[in-house]
């Protein structure tokens, strides 16, 4: 063993040897509400595209009965896969980009975040239309405290969406 | 105190000059009776969340150093939190040991 591995066994031994971070979250500091309204909106996009299917008649061919389980079962996927984003970019934001000094300029932050993880669990369990624009501005009201947070003013405006809802923007 | 610590490594924001997992050896004493310079590589106290991180001096601004990680793509340094004071710096890295 060569002499730089002793050094380092005999400190481990004698439990010395600190922790140093040459660690990285990538992308740096890069934060953005922006993915998480993507993920409501498309949720409440495929609630929309659930109920706007029209179940087979009892006299439907087994081609329709398949074509529309087919259609469901793909929105019914994305809608769950969805929903899980929304709770990932929030975690995310939550746990890496939030700091005390901001919680404490905004102290419903908790809350907030508490919400999202219902409110997107719910988009998994339900095909509940309200439940998903609660959890939609639920995610706005995170994002205006993001932007505040920055220093950057927001406005929500109406997005270029098939969901035809809102979307917080920065006025960079 | 002694004047030497020993820390491991953890994560590639200094790769190649440390890899992940390996380990530094540090004067802590370094700048007690001198100023750091560019190019030092130094363990320092991460000015937000006070965990130890490990980074080269890029460049001096008046009484403050900017950290970086040599591996920048994957470094969180003075990019991200700004240049440091002295008073951050915990020492000198003075040998690398070991890693991948």
């Amino acid at each position: 063993m060569k002499l730089s591995g002793k050094i380092v066994k005999s400190a481990e031994m004698l439990g010395v040897v600190g922790d140093v971070s040459a660690h990285c979250d990538i992308p740096c500091g890069i934060y953005d509400p922006h993915l998480a309204q993507l993920a409501a909106h498309t949720v409440i996009r495929m609630i929309d595209l659930i109920e706007e299917q029209v179940p087979p008649g009892a006299d439907a061919t087994p081609e329709q009965f398949r074509d529309y389980t087919h259609g469901i079962s793909r929105y019914m996927l994305v809608k769950e896969e969805h929903a899980e984003l929304c709770k990932h970019e929030i975690r995310i934001m939550w746990g890496d980009y939030f700091k005390p000094d901001h919680i404490k300029e905004h102290p419903e932050i908790h809350e907030l975040v508490w919400e999202v993880m219902r409110l997107a669990s719910i988009a998994k369990q339900e095909v509940d239309i309200e439940h998903a624009e609660e959890l939609l501005d639920t995610i706005h009201k995170i994002a205006e405290i993001f932007w505040a947070t920055k220093g950057v003013e927001s406005k929500k405006t109406r997005s270029a969406y098939p969901t035809e809802r809102e979307v917080v923007v920065p006025q960079l | 105190m002694l004047p030497i610590a020993l820390y491991r490594v953890d994560g590639n924001s200094m790769a190649p000059y440390v890899s992940a997992n390996g380990y530094v050896l540090i004067n802590r004493f370094s700048y007690v009776f001198r100023d750091p310079k560019e190019g030092d590589v130094v363990v320092a106290k991460h000015p937000k969340t006070g965990r130890l991180i490990v980074k080269r001096i890029s460049a001096i601004q008046a009484d403050r150093y900017v950290l970086r990680g040599d591996n920048e793509r994957e470094s969180t340094d003075s990019r991200g939190f700004g240049p440091v004071t002295k008073k951050m710096l915990v020492g000198k890295v003075w040998r690398v040991l070991g890693g991948n």
